[in-house]
């Protein structure tokens, strides 16, 4: 019974992680198609910080403060 | 790293319906065995650099409609960390920290001036060595699917 369930929960955790992934899909495609139609890599991503302009430079800044590398984390 | 002919190592054009037609090397190319949660069909992908720093493109090279916008959970969550789990090496089929990148993939939200939000409970894993990835369910819930950030 508890393998079951255990089988269950496991099952609900897959469906959520699809549902995330296909909610991710979504939102990027409308993101992008909204107002890009033949954006290059470069052009894509400029457009996608410049959506938030206004919290980019303090993140810039701390994403540079934040050099780690994964061994860092990793325990 | 096995060695590669000539032929293998040049560059393939990959469809991208948002990126457009979109050169990519054959090392940026990641094996996932069995696809992503809800996409259990696309095993073969292109991890492309953006100019940012911990961004990264996942397209699909079977399925141009398929790509992800993925970042570096370290970066932009300075609390993130993760604990490698038996099944986590046996999927990577490494140990190796150096070798594995860890990185989640981004919701974009309904409105520009809300936040992002980035799976950090179902991170992708990769062996970069390999060229092979897959989607980890964390073992805890420590961090959630749907953790908000300022891109």
């Amino acid at each position: 019974m508890q393998v079951m369930l255990g089988e269950v929960g496991a099952q609900t955790a897959q469906l959520e992680i699809a549902d995330a992934n296909l909610g991710a899909l979504d939102t990027s495609l409308r993101a992008f198609k909204s107002n890009l139609q033949d954006a290059d890599l470069e052009k894509a991503v400029t457009e996608l910080v410049s959506r938030q302009t206004v919290y980019q430079a303090a993140m810039l800044s701390t994403s540079r403060i934040m050099g780690m590398s994964l061994a860092d984390y990793l325990r | 790293m096995t060695a590669v002919t000539a032929e293998t190592a040049a560059p393939i054009t990959v469809a991208s319906e948002v990126l457009g037609p979109i050169p990519v090397a054959p090392d940026q190319i990641v094996a996932f065995a069995d696809g992503l949660y809800g996409f259990p069909g696309a095993t073969r992908f292109a991890l492309l650099p953006t100019p940012r720093d911990g961004v990264f493109w996942l397209q699909s090279i079977e399925f141009s409609a398929l790509v992800f916008l993925l970042v570096d959970p370290f970066m932009v969550f300075p609390k993130f960390h993760i604990e490698l789990t038996e099944s986590d090496k046996a999927r990577l089929g490494t140990a190796n920290a150096e070798d594995i990148l860890v990185l989640s993939i981004v919701t974009m939200p309904p409105e520009p001036t809300q936040p992002c939000t980035a799976n950090l409970h179902a991170p992708l894993m990769f062996n970069a060595r390999a060229g092979q990835g897959y989607q980890s369910i964390r073992p805890d819930d420590a961090f959630g699917i749907r953790e908000e950030f300022i891109l």
